[in-house]
């Protein structure tokens, strides 16, 4: 868990969207492990990886709701 | 600011009196755009915004004109600031930006930022948003309805200086205004948007010298906080749990199939959440949205029924997350066109929420659907008159929706957006149309115990000698939905005569289409009509139920028929002519005359009670 830089040329026109909200990212990111799996997510900020435990924990409350 | 009062420990009416002052300096700089701007989708149809934000680029303030920008405003500013870098701003700058895959909304909307300081110091910003009706792409108009990337769309512009300490930069100008079609216009508006800036800026100036920067700004966050627990507390009334609904585009120019977005909305104590993950992929077509407008969507949806006094600025997105995974029709991944989701997709899901969704919880504030489309409609040639190119974006009145409390508004511009549209003497005189027809499209409403608004049909001649014509629009296919037993309104058409015939055919017939909706560069010839008919709005409450004197006010003023009058709202009006005009020529009725018409309160009720009952 930790901030990065998107590090980028100038001439650098893609894009990079948060995993978890789908927001563009601007100019850094916010990056946390999945509990389950191990993969690294991007995203906004802590808040977005709160979002992300918190949709895990209600869709294993309710699946498919 | 009035509601419930969250904070203790402010003195509310200062800042709702410092609130105010910076809403008005909003007003005050929309109405320099609109007086100053060229073209009329400025002057006309106010279709900008306009904003005041702290030093850091949050939304404070934003004049009420059109809430399908709030998205952007949220975060299209911060973008310019997080790139550029606030230490590389200086007194007199102005940057502009219209990229969607960068914050902004669509390729057609720029928005143009300027730093305000004091001595140095930079203490706030001020910005606009605007939409030029041109901006190159492959239509005229800028609304290409078959884009299949967003460099078909027009002119993508990231975050560029537009005025370097005052003086404008001619690299950038030239480059805009080359790739423009109509470059004057183009002229006239950017300026119209640089002289609300330096309005903005002189009344910021004028706040700051009297509260300091630092007070300023404390005030700022205070606004922030207020309308953040103000969301909270509505937020915190609503009962725990997971709504759900759905609804789709219905193509997307390139191909002939719907695309459906689904939406859950979850409360959880003071937060609320709206997920688009079980949303389809993202069309070829441009009826994506990027993430600010799904996010501008259903913010709006929530502002129409709930906290309604809220002061809309940065604060009301603290305890909402929008998630609209990327590479769903939600939330466009480049190079995905995307022109029609801020007209077309954001009321779809606006809708959406406020009413299918939001109607399970709070049924007394829901609405029925509008007619739910912007019904875009792009035009452009070389006038005859003076062998100059032009080129316009028209949008269309349809009804809204019936609600809880009234009927739904007659030939209004789709709720999302707020603006007006073209006045037919603007049409007449600027560019080779002539009207034949522009009326409230009778004996359509979706009838309700509060019945949907009216579209309306208008019907144009071509009086150049050719003129090309491009539309994205919806509700085609799929009516606008009624609630709680309100009935359907009926469908948007496009249709076109050719010169000296009466018959007309829809577009898609006509040119062989494979969207009735969304098409691009139809080139008509001199004499050829369109007719475009909006739809109307959907029914709120059963039929049954309303009341007969408003059916007998609807017949005589001819928004429904003697015949729909009995057959779907089980009103017998005795007396009158047969049509139900009584009084509009002249010739009957208004008087208090003999033979009025009147509700024949007896038929009526036992008409009533056989529908009602499927018992003669």
């Amino acid at each position: 868990m930790a901030w990065h830089e998107l590090d980028k040329s100038w001439h650098d026109t893609t894009v990079d969207y948060c995993d978890v909200c789908g927001n563009l990212l601007i100019a850094r990111y916010w990056s946390f492990v999945e509990p389950v799996g191990g993969e690294t997510r991007r995203c906004c900020d802590e808040s977005c990886e709160r979002l992300f435990h918190r949709l895990r924990r209600i869709e294993e409350s309710a699946p498919g709701s | 600011m009035t509601g419930t009062p969250p904070l203790a420990d402010v003195d509310r009416v200062g800042l709702t009196l410092l609130y105010k002052r910076v809403r008005n300096i909003c007003d005050e700089m929309a109405f320099a755009m609109m007086r100053t701007a060229y073209s009329p989708i400025f002057s006309e149809g106010l279709d900008f915004s306009t904003l005041v934000l702290d030093r850091r680029g949050r939304l404070i303030a934003t004049a009420g004109i059109n809430p399908a920008m709030l998205g952007a405003s949220l975060y299209a500013a911060t973008w310019i600031i997080r790139e550029v870098g606030p230490e590389n701003f200086a007194e007199g700058d102005v940057f502009v930006h219209n990229d969607p895959y960068r914050g902004g909304s669509h390729l057609p909307e720029h928005m143009m930022v300027t730093p305000v300081y004091r001595d140095g110091e930079l203490a706030a910003f001020v910005g606009n948003i605007a939409h030029l009706a041109e901006i190159g792409g492959m239509a005229p108009g800028s609304f290409a309805a078959t884009a299949t990337d967003i460099f078909q769309e027009g002119l993508r512009i990231p975050p560029t200086k537009l005025f370097d300490r005052g003086e404008p930069v001619r690299d950038v100008w030239r480059i805009m205004l080359a790739n423009h079609r109509t470059p004057n216009n183009s002229w006239g508006d950017l300026h119209a948007m640089l002289g609300s800036l330096r309005v903005g800026e002189r009344r910021v100036g004028d706040l700051i010298a009297e509260r300091g920067i630092d007070g300023l700004n404390e005030s700022f966050e205070q606004i922030l906080d207020y309308a953040e627990a103000y969301m909270r507390s509505e937020i915190l009334s609503l009962p725990d749990g997971i709504y759900t609904g759905e609804d789709c585009m219905e193509d997307d120019g390139i191909s002939d199939r719907p695309y459906w977005i689904r939406s859950r909305i979850i409360v959880e104590g003071d937060e609320l959440i709206f997920d688009y993950s079980r949303s389809d992929e993202q069309a070829v077509g441009p009826i994506n949205a990027p993430y600010v407008v799904t996010l501008s969507a259903s913010l709006n949806g929530l502002l129409y029924v709930l906290a309604r006094d809220v002061p809309v600025n940065a604060g009301i997105v603290r305890p909402i997350k929008v998630v609209a995974p990327a590479g769903t029709i939600t939330c466009v991944r480049l190079p995905g066109p995307c022109v029609g989701g801020q007209t077309e997709f954001q009321p779809r899901i606006m809708e959406l929420v406020l009413g299918q969704i939001l109607s399970q919880i709070l049924p007394e504030r829901a609405a029925a659907a509008s007619g739910n489309t912007s019904l875009n409609f792009l035009f452009g040639g070389v006038d005859p008159r003076n062998g100059e190119y032009y080129a316009h974006y028209h949008f269309e009145g349809m009804g809204w929706g019936g609600r809880a409390t009234s009927d739904g508004n007659s030939a209004q511009i789709v709720p999302h957006a707020n603006c007006r549209n073209t006045p037919v003497e603007i049409f007449e005189t600027k560019w080779p149309w002539v009207h034949e027809e522009y009326c409230l499209n009778d004996n359509t409403a979706g009838a309700g115990r509060h019945r949907g608004g009216l579209g309306v049909r208008r019907v144009l001649e071509v009086a150049g000698d050719v003129i090309t014509v491009s539309a994205l629009s919806e509700r085609m296919k799929r009516s606008p939905w009624g609630l709680f037993g309100g009935r359907e309104g009926s469908r948007t058409r496009l249709e076109v005569a050719a010169a000296g015939g009466e018959e007309y055919e829809t577009f898609q017939d006509a040119f062989g289409l494979v969207s009735p909706s969304k098409f691009t560069n139809i080139r008509l010839r001199r004499g050829d009509r369109v007719r475009i008919t909006s739809p109307s709005g959907g029914g709120y409450g059963d039929p049954l139920e309303r009341d007969p004197a408003r059916v007998l006010n609807d017949v005589e003023l001819g928004f429904v028929s003697r015949g729909s009058a009995e057959s779907v709202y089980g009103v017998v009006i005795a007396g009158g002519s047969a049509t139900g005009d009584s009084g509009q020529d002249g010739s009957g009725g208004g008087d208090g005359a003999a033979g009025d018409p009147a509700v024949d309160e007896a038929a009526t009720a036992e008409l009533r009670r056989v529908m009602r009952d499927g018992v003669a």
